[in-house]
């Protein structure tokens, strides 16, 4: 133990010491012969550090700094927090696609720009093959609606066929994808529901709490009421094709179900 | 006498490397307050409330630093529903899907489930603990025709000392839970949907 805590204040020092000009180094304490550093290129750290230690001119307070720096980064890694913004509606920077049916008026945003991703979700949501759509909704009519989430769905039209993607489904329990989610997204060419946002540690769970917090839930609208959020849907990053968006709703009184469908391209 | 001591080193050694390596589960149980009534009105309905066994013993777990932390929710979520349920309907039956529920006499049938929950925290840092609860409700007369659905979430921010995490953590997610219940009465006590269903019978 006594020997591996040597070891790693060794290495701190050799990686120090190879940042010193000869002149900072003789200032500082460090060993130097002549012009010439006693650490020579292509040497390991541990192996310099041996030297150092023969000679007994470990520099004093580097202990207490390495450990010092190790709180810091451990503070730093372990306790990443997410700063990311609200979305507040009437900005100009959300390219919204607006739509009316049966007294609904329904606006519809992809979100693909990584910059965008970023001020949301702190991170780029793409890169995970995961498409955040803003959705708001006002009711206008004298109606009340269900907005029904699990079935809004979204269809990418390619070249040769038209697939349909799904909803990202966040479990309730945070856990990572099982080999069952990785076969099942081999198996589908990805385009399962298997989770490829790995939701543990710190960043992972600060990910999952906002997308959760951020999400279009199913809801009832009444009358003059309205409703916004994200929807999240699968979709490879490397796909760049057009999208169709079906969005539905139920009528409460009739129980008619409507659809609206909105159409764009998946390029930034 | 020194073997011993060299035994019982190793035995502690390995129960420690043990430990740190699969880590301990800490149970939590959490409370929450009634929810806070902002009307006095009352649905002028009886209600069935359907509770399931999911929503009844639903347990939130997160690993942290190697460490099993599970929040019994669902005991304080089911006492809070039976209550706000009381204080906002004008008689209410609680049921089980296993019970049957077809030839209850209740107008409506109102069912609760737990969509999510999330809890951040941010260890050494002042922003504190995040606490996140979603409930779905959904309102049915006797045929099942849906009524009224509403999500509801409780969200809650609570700072703390990086010594008290348990604690802060514990107190934001009761915060939620009492804010679930707060947002659910509003939601339950404004519904024009209900008032046209009480209007209709």
């Amino acid at each position: 133990m006594e020997n591996k805590s040597l070891e790693l204040k060794m290495v701190f020092e050799g990686v120090e010491a190879e940042k010193l000009q000869p002149e900072a180094a003789n200032k500082a304490g460090w060993p130097v012969s002549g012009n010439t550093s006693p650490w020579e290129p292509g040497q390991s750290s541990a192996r310099r550090g041996h030297r150092a230690e023969r000679q007994g001119v470990l520099p004093k307070g580097l202990p207490v700094l390495a450990v010092v720096g190790s709180i810091g980064v451990f503070c730093i890694a372990g306790c990443s927090t997410l700063p990311v913004a609200d979305v507040t509606e009437g900005g100009t920077e959300l390219h919204t696609q607006v739509a009316s049916k049966d007294g609904l008026s329904i606006g519809v945003a992809p979100l693909k720009e990584k910059d965008l991703l970023i001020k949301y979700f702190g991170v780029d949501l793409r890169k995970q093959s995961i498409l955040p759509i803003y959705i708001t909704i006002d009711n206008q009519s004298g109606a009340s609606f269900l907005f029904l989430k699990n079935q809004a769905s979204i269809a990418l039209k390619g070249h040769q066929d038209t697939r349909e993607h799904e909803q990202l489904d966040i479990p309730i329990e945070e856990r990572k994808p099982t080999e069952g989610d990785y076969a099942a997204a081999a198996f589908f060419g990805g385009l399962a529901g298997a989770l490829t946002l790995d939701l543990e540690g710190d960043s992972g769970r600060a990910i999952r709490h906002n997308i959760l917090a951020k999400r279009l839930n199913t809801d009832t609208l009444s009358p003059s009421e309205h409703r916004s959020g994200f929807l999240y849907f699968h979709v490879p990053k490397e796909i760049e094709d057009t999208y169709i968006l079906t969005i539905k709703f139920m009528n409460l009184e009739t129980e008619e179900t409507a659809s609206v469908e909105f159409q764009g391209e998946l390029l930034p | 006498m020194i073997m011993m001591n060299i035994k019982s080193g190793r035995l502690l050694g390995c129960v420690l490397f043990g430990s740190l390596l699969f880590g301990c589960t800490h149970h939590h149980m959490i409370e929450a307050s009634p929810a806070n009534l902002q009307s006095s009105y009352v649905v002028p309905l009886s209600a069935g409330v359907i509770l399931t066994a999911d929503y009844c013993s639903y347990e939130f777990s997160m690993r942290r630093q190697g460490e099993t932390h599970v929040f019994h929710l669902g005991e304080t979520l089911c006492t809070n529903t039976k209550k706000l349920m009381g204080e906002l309907f004008t008689t209410i039956e609680v049921l089980s899907l296993s019970g049957g529920i077809k030839d209850r006499k209740a107008d409506v049938l109102v069912s609760p489930k737990l969509v999510d929950a999330s809890v951040q925290v941010n260890r050494w840092r002042s922003e504190g603990v995040d606490a996140l609860i979603i409930v779905e409700w959904t309102v049915t007369d006797r045929n099942g025709k849906v009524l009224l659905t509403k999500t509801v979430q409780g969200k809650a921010h609570t700072v703390g000392g990086p010594f008290s995490v348990d604690k802060t953590r514990n107190r934001a997610i009761s915060l939620a839970i009492d804010e679930v219940f707060s947002e659910s009465a509003k939601a339950f006590q404004q519904s024009i949907e209900l008032r046209k269903v009480a209007r209709a019978l």
